[in-house]
């Protein structure tokens, strides 16, 4: 026994050798669907992981998907707990301060979320004395603080741990409105919204200073040789149409930076 | 430190608003929990069956799940009823700092009773024999001798609950209230660092050593015919 057990180790030793790839933590979200979210079975599934797969056999390294919040990513990417954050983070301004990022991923527009006929648009006067509900640490969030504060727009905004609580929250009425990403709430939608009897409200909301340019995948600051590897790999699914094909499975509007 | 400075002057006005909430959450479950818990002591040590079993089965319930799946149940789980939301319950729950305080008063008031019921068993024999060879009846005797005596005897694990009480307050921020966890937590995704949650940790610190303070000064006061 002791033997079969020694050669065992040995045995495993030698494969872990032999295929000593670098190991690159990946930190993204167990609950943004379709992009990152786990099935019944617990297995992570999702747009993101799909090409982020594909990316890592690109750039030969062996990648960890590690779930958390939102709002824990970028502490963790600091805390050296994660190497690169590919959760549909937008490139802002703000966030460059803290961490780098690759060139852009996806384009993300974003958009309200309202029951049909409730009167709510993108003009902030809608939304007057009504709730907002978003995700802690997003674009979203920031965007009603810093545009709209409560205290001048009469706008009151929720935040939340997780977006699919938002949801919740929107269908029971404690909030009139979800702001989020058109692809997340687009998904949402076809998985029941819709038939709820929910909508996209108005315009989708531009404003880049907030928003940024699209979502692209966070590596620690200085870590520039993550970053060109993730630079190439990204450039590769976008040219090589393998970002497209898996693209159309998800959505019926592209999401390919222009 | 001087960051901790920094962000204690620039943030102290957040701070001190979701402190306020922490302090009405913890005071008010307390208050209310206790003036529940009482009456569950009383009926759980009844030797009639139909008046303890159902005290017996709500003290288990909420002893024997956790805080936070009581919270999430009453906040998400009840407001997918269609009937919850049209009935008077969804002032309760429609909100999240009533339901927040109403889960804190129920789970705080189920612990509350299980030590109060210790005390009602401490209670000499002697003393409830006493009372009623002066003629007390049942109802007399367990109001006025046996449940005061009971706190008394109970009053450092009481003390005791309500720190712990402090501690559990900060589930509330799980369902969107802004107590002071909440608070430094946005802060602290503000900025990407823990400094908001390290002064946040002070400030339960200092909070938690106030109330032991007057917790001790509470048993005292109750068995201050004990003292020598």
């Amino acid at each position: 026994m002791k033997k079969l057990v020694f050669s065992a180790l040995t045995a495993l030793t030698l494969i872990s050798t032999a295929h000593a790839q670098q190991v690159v933590r990946i930190g993204t979200l167990a609950d943004y669907a379709p992009f990152e979210y786990k099935d019944a079975s617990g297995k992570l599934q999702g747009m993101e992981i799909e090409i982020g797969n594909k990316m890592c056999a690109s750039m030969k390294v062996t990648c960890q998907w590690v779930t958390m919040d939102f709002d824990a990513l970028i502490p963790a990417l600091k805390a050296r707990q994660i190497d690169a954050v590919l959760a549909q983070m937008s490139r802002t301004a703000e966030r460059e301060k803290s961490v780098d990022f690759s060139r852009i991923f996806t384009t993300a527009p974003v958009h309200l979320v309202a029951k049909k006929g409730s009167g709510i648009s993108h003009q902030p006067a809608t939304l007057r004395g009504k709730t907002v509900g978003v995700q802690t640490a997003s674009t979203h969030e920031s965007y009603f603080r810093n545009r709209l504060p409560t205290s001048s727009s009469g706008i009151n905004v929720k935040v939340y741990q997780s977006l699919d609580s938002a949801w919740l929250d929107l269908e029971s009425g404690r909030i009139q409105a979800v702001f989020a990403d058109s692809t997340v709430a687009h998904d949402w939608l076809a998985k029941g919204g819709q038939q709820a009897g929910f909508a996209f409200a108005g315009q989708a909301i531009s404003d880049d200073a907030i928003f940024g340019a699209g979502t692209a995948i966070a590596v620690r600051k200085g870590d520039s040789q993550l970053k060109a590897q993730f630079d190439l790999a990204i450039l590769g699914v976008h040219q090589n149409g393998y970002f497209q094909t898996v693209n159309k499975r998800y959505f019926p509007f592209s999401i390919l930076p222009q | 430190m001087d960051q901790l400075v920094s962000l204690l002057s620039q943030s102290w006005p957040a701070l001190l608003d979701g402190l306020w909430i922490s302090l009405q959450l913890l005071l008010l479950s307390c208050v209310l929990g206790f003036a529940l818990a009482v009456p569950l002591a009383v009926a759980r040590s009844s030797p009639r069956r139909w008046i303890a079993l159902p005290s017996r089965l709500f003290m288990s319930a909420f002893r024997g799940t956790p805080l936070l799946v009581q919270i999430f149940i009453l906040y998400y789980g009840l407001a997918q009823f269609e009937w919850v939301r049209d009935s008077a319950l969804w002032l309760l729950v429609g909100d999240a700092f009533p339901c927040a305080l109403l889960a804190l008063t129920l789970n705080l008031a189920a612990y509350m009773a299980e030590d109060i019921r210790g005390g009602i068993l401490g209670v000499p024999a002697g003393e409830k024999e006493a009372a009623t060879a002066f003629g007390m009846s049942r109802l007399m005797v367990t109001w006025y001798i046996v449940v005061p005596r009971a706190i008394g005897i109970s009053a450092p694990t009481l003390g005791n609950e309500i720190v712990l009480q402090l501690k559990s307050t900060a589930l509330a921020s799980t369902i969107t209230v802004l107590d002071l966890t909440g608070v430094a937590r946005r802060l602290s995704i503000e900025s990407y660092t823990t400094d908001a949650l390290l002064l946040a940790g002070l400030l339960y610190i200092v909070i938690a050593a106030v109330l032991s303070l007057l917790t001790r000064y509470g048993e005292a006061c109750l068995n201050r015919h004990q003292l020598r």
